[in-house]
Formats: C-alpha cells, structure tokens, sequence
C-alpha cells in the first residue's frame, strides 16, 4: 500500500469522525451529549492534521494536535462550569429549555412528541442499603456541612 | 520555524499584557475595589503600548511565527486602544466584587487579538483565535446573574465551539495541500499553493473546501452569514458593556484572520474564492439591514447592524482576492476601525445610562433623550450617524473606499463577468447603506422628536468618557482621514511586499533549476 492510499484511508475516518459530530451537534439537544459531539468533531480533525503529518514528513501537524488537544481541555472546562451553573438554574440539560431570546412575536418551540412530565417521573435513582447501619453522631450533625 | 529569544523580544507587548492579567487574577483576592485594578490595567495597557511603538524600530526581523508587517502594528495598537477604553467601561459598569475578574479577562482577550494580527503560522494563529474567543466565553457570563444571560452565555459557547471546529478542519486541509504551517515567506502555504497551480489534481483538489470551511468559520467571529444567526440573541442577553466587546473585538480579530488567510495566503484558488466572498457580502449585508428595520430592543437593533457591516467588510476582502494590491485590504482595515469606533461609541453611551437596577435595552427608553442627557443623545447621534455613512463622519470615508474599490475592480478587470459582478456588489452595497440609514435615523428621531420621559438613568462616568472620545474621534476621523488612510496603505502595501518578495525568489527557484536540467 504506498503512501496516498494509506492517507487516504485516515482522511476517510478523520471526515467520517468529523461529520457524525456534525450532524450529533446539529441533532441532539442535551448539551452534554453536544459538546461530546463537537469533542468528536476536534478528534476528527486530529487524526488528519497527524495523516497530512505523516504523508508530508512534517512535524507541523502533531504540533497542531498537541495545540488541539490543550485548547480542547481548556474550552472542555469552562463548560463543565458553565452547564454545571446552568443546570443549578434551569434545573433540565435540554438545550430546547432556552428560549427566552428570540425574535419578536415568534412562537416558542413545544415538543410535542416528548410526553409531557409527571411529578412520578421525578424520581432520583436510589441506592439499595446493604450491610450495617453506621451509628449517626448527633453532635457531629450540628456543625456538619450540608452537601 | 523555530523559537529563539529574539521571539520572546519580539512578543513582549503580549508578554507584558498576559503577565500582569495574571496578576490582576491573584491580586483581586487580596485588594478589592474597581478603580484600583481599572488604572492598574490601564498602566498595563500603556506599558505594552509603548513595547509596542518601540519594536517598530526593528520591525524587519523575522523570527518564528511572527510576520513583522506594518498591518500587524496598526491591529495591535488598536487592541490596545480598543482594550483601554473597554476597560474603564467595565470596571464602572461591573459588578464590584467581579470587577478584577472582568478587566483581566478583558486583558488576555486583548492580547488574543494583538497576536492574532501578527500570526504568520497556522498553529500559531488558531491559539491565538481561541485566545480570544475561550474569555469571551467567561466575560459573558460575568456580566449579570439572571437567566437572559446564561441563555446568551450558551448560545454563544456552543455556536463558538462548534464554528471553531469548522474552522479548525479548514486550517487541516490547508496544512495537508501544503505541508507546512508557515502562512507567509519562502517555502510556505503561499508559495506551495503557487506553485501547486502548475500541477493541479491531488491533494491540490483540497484547497477550495479549505477556503470554504475557513470563510465559514471565521465568519461566526465576524458575525456574517451563516453564522450569524446567534448574534441577535447573544447581544439581546449580554449587558451592554458586553455587547459592545462582542460587536467589537472578536469582529477584529476574524477579519484580520481572513485577510491574512485567505486573501494573503491563498493566491491561487482567487478566481473562486471571490464569487463566494461577494455572494457571502451581498446577502450578509441585505439579512442585516433588513431585519434590523423592525426591532424594538436596541441590542438587538445594534447586533443586526453589527451583521451588516460585516457584509460591507466583505466586499473589501472580495476586492482584495479578485485584483492584487487594489487597496481592498486597506479599504477593509479602515472601515474596521471606523465600524470599531462607532459602534464601541453607541454601546458605551447606552452602557452610561444604565443603573445597577436598570438597563437601557428597548428603543422608547430614548425618547426626548436630547432634553434630559444632551451631551449623550448628541454622542448617540454622531454615531449613527457615522454607522449610516452619512458625510462628513468617518463612517462616510470607509463607505467611500470600500464601493470604490468595488467601482475600480468593475472597471479596471479583463472579464466581462468580473465587471458586472463587481458593479452588482457596488450598487447593492449603495442600496443597503439607503436602507440601513432608515433605522439609524430613527434612533435619532426617537431621542431629538419625542417626549421626554421619566426615567431615572445612571451616571457612569467611564463609560461617558468612552463614549465622548469615540464620538470625538469619529468625527476627528471624518475631517481628516488621510493619517488613518496612510496606515491602512502602508499596513496593505506591507503584508503584500512579503507576497511579492516571496514570489521572486520562487521565480528565482524556477529559472535556476530550469536552468540545471540541461
């Protein structure tokens, strides 16, 4: 296999890996699931800036994928923090939430396909208790933390 | 490429500026208080300015990824400026335990933008485009604690990331048509693709979609189609303070970008590359004016402004790739500086209205405006009317240069199709600055012919001095634009001397080893 048909097959993956997180960000509306689909999309990116690398003898493009990769760590911080602040606002992940901002008199967006939310579907997941029960100190619950 | 000390000499300003942002992030926890870290960082500012103004002794040194041109300089002293005036309009508008958060935030955007205009190298210049967008990001939600602006903060960091990946993959392809990240200079992505025309097909096949990704990428920081769409909502949500930074500096930062990309560093794809860039300024321009007939909220108002010159900064580019050294890159760079102007002007006289318990947002909030805050109403005026092009603000010699430009290309170029493309671009930019006077001035006349109102506005004396200096520099600028003009030309005719000088020596190349095969 010489040199063209091999990058060729890496340029294939990198676009394939590029346009399914093109279409998961454009489709998805959880924004968790969002950013993973456009971390998905840098991935893609990486891997033909080190083939381009490779075919070239070129040391410039994983030089570019060290770069991506930190600027993926730092932006992938800030939206931790971000979706972790917004979450403790809006209480839901659904980028469909946020839609106050919007062009005047038009109509917001309903889901109606969602089946609208019961307070029995708000349960949180809970752990089955096993083994023995620890003794609770009363003095210590006063100036405990509350998480 | 490589790293050496003379590069650390040469990157001082940047240096300086991100150095003492750190400083300002650690000192903030221990010594409270807006005006303290206000002046420090305009210190800062005028620390690097001077870096800046003595470097331009030695300017002919090359070394690493930095281009040394003269277009380089008149983007980072215009950071700086920018940054500057930024900053006392934050430190008197933010809140006041965030204030030294927000003004070194604020600083290591700046220096994003001031390395972003010297980058002349492709890893260089996508961190340095990051560099501006990631404070961005932390700016916007610092401005206010409700939910509009975690909506914007959102909507904005997801577009972002999504239009930075665009981008990225476009930065790929052009690294892999050419194999080497150097923008500018022997044995770089210019003379590679050069000399890429001679034998097309291969990997050469690449480059059009590489130029296509990287329009589009870059033109979310630009706000122009499409990618545009999020700037009504981002603005709408953010404090004005903050939609005045968005309307500014990432707007900067992508047109320098692209210039320095696509229109230095991308000779041979030319041909195509300008229908795309005028087709993209055409409808960019008519989507922005159109829609901004109607709004209501002035934010909203200013973004779709915002979105239509960037369409008029596109035909300057489109100019600039369809004939070489026909003044559409200094055309672009003075109406760059004019829009900067202007609308950091309107954006820091409607931040000096505001209180902390209420903003100027919606359009009648400025009726009888002239009676109760003269000084600000007559600053608002000057603005849009610059904004409008109307003579003799500055606003009006931008317009001037960029249809001129359209204008000579339609006249001087050898093709019929070029002639009458160009002459189209003309006459619908002429088109669009008639309708886009329309809301302008109706900003004026709410704030000159309606009743006055009861309302108890703010008193921020940063921003009232921001506000004043642009007001009194746009109209500084229309009277005498010939120094500004100078820059520009010079800034053009020097990031386009490397470009000659590189295709020299690839001539040179040529004839010798034409001359060794017999």
């Amino acid at each position: 296999m010489n040199e063209a048909s091999l990058l060729h097959n890496y340029l294939v993956v990198g676009s394939l890996l590029f346009g399914i997180g093109l279409i998961g960000f454009l489709v998805r509306r959880n924004m968790i699931v969002m950013f993973l689909c456009a971390e998905m999309m840098l991935q893609g990116i990486s891997l033909s800036a080190i083939a381009f690398g490779r075919y070239h003898n070129d040391w410039g493009g994983q030089m570019l994928v060290i770069f991506i990769i930190a600027v993926a760590a730092a932006e992938a911080g800030i939206a931790l923090a971000l979706i972790l602040m917004v979450f403790h606002k809006s209480g839901t992940l659904d980028m469909a939430f946020w839609q106050d901002l919007r062009e005047g008199g038009h109509p917001a967006f309903i889901d109606h396909r969602v089946p609208e939310e019961q307070a029995e579907d708000r349960v949180w997941p809970t752990l089955t208790p096993a083994g023995i029960e620890p003794e609770v100190n009363e003095d210590e619950q006063l100036h405990r933390s509350k998480v | 490429m490589y790293v050496d000390l003379d590069t650390i000499k040469l990157l001082w300003p940047e240096l300086v500026l991100v150095l003492l942002a750190t400083w300002i992030y650690i000192g903030g926890t221990i010594q409270q208080g807006r005006w303290w870290w206000g002046l420090f960082a305009l210190a800062a500012y005028g620390v690097s300015g001077h870096a800046v103004a003595v470097g331009i002794v030695e300017a002919n040194t090359v070394s690493g990824p930095l281009t040394p041109d003269s277009l380089g300089y008149v983007v980072r002293f215009t950071a700086i400026v920018l940054g500057a005036l930024f900053t006392l309009v934050l430190t008197a508008s933010a809140r006041k335990e965030l204030a030294s958060e927000t003004i070194a935030t604020l600083m290591l955007l700046i220096c994003g933008v001031m390395l972003v205009g010297r980058a002349n190298d492709l890893v260089f210049l996508f961190v340095s485009l990051e560099l501006v967008s990631i404070p961005t990001y932390v700016l916007l939600y610092l401005g206010r604690r409700d939910r509009a602006t975690s909506e914007a903060t959102v909507k904005y960091f997801f577009l972002s990331v999504l239009s930075s990946a665009v981008l990225l993959y476009g930065l790929t392809m052009l690294y892999g048509v050419a194999g080497t990240t150097t923008l500018v200079g022997p044995g770089s992505i210019q003379s590679e693709l050069q000399s890429l025309s001679v034998d097309a097909g291969g990997l050469g096949s690449l480059t059009p979609v590489a130029l296509v990704l990287i329009i589009a990428g870059l033109g979310f920081k630009m706000a122009a189609v499409p990618f545009h769409f999020y700037a009504p909502d981002v603005y709408q949500g953010a404090t004005n303070a903050n939609a005045g930074l968005l309307a500014v500096v990432p707007k900067v930062a992508g047109v320098i970008a692209l210039i320095r990309v696509a229109v230095i560093a991308m000779p041979n794809v030319a041909e195509f590359a300008w229908h795309v860039t005028l087709v993209l300024a055409l409808v960019t321009m008519t989507i922005g004016n159109v829609c901004a007939l109607w709004q209501q909220n002035l934010r909203r108002l200013m973004a779709y402004s915002s979105i239509a010159h960037a369409g008029y900064m596109l035909i300057g580019v489109a100019v600039a790739m369809a004939m070489e050294a026909s003044g559409g890159i200094s055309g672009t760079l003075f109406y760059l500086l004019v829009y900067a102007f202007g609308s950091l002007g309107m954006f820091a006289a409607l931040a000096s209205l505001g209180s902390d318990e209420q903003e100027v947002s919606r359009l009648e909030q400025l009726s009888g405006l002239a009676r109760s805050r003269p000084f600000v109403a007559g600053a608002i005026a000057v603005c849009m009317f610059s904004l409008a092009g109307i003579p003799p603000l500055a606003g009006f010699w931008g317009k001037f240069t960029l249809f001129t430009g359209a204008v000579r290309v339609a006249t001087d170029s050898g093709g019929q199709a070029t002639s009458v493309w160009f002459a189209v671009l003309a006459v619908g930019g002429a088109i669009n600055a008639a309708i886009a006077a329309v809301y302008y001035l109706r900003v004026v006349a709410v704030m000159y012919f309606q009743p006055s109102r009861e309302a108890n506005f703010g008193t921020n004396v940063g921003a009232r001095v921001v506000m004043l200096f642009a007001a009194v520099l746009v109209v500084a600028l229309g009277i005498f634009p010939r120094s500004i003009f100078n820059a520009t030309e010079h800034a053009e005719s020097s990031a386009l001397r490397e470009k000659v000088a590189a295709q020299t020596i690839q001539r040179l190349e040529a004839i010798a080893t034409s001359q060794q095969v017999p």
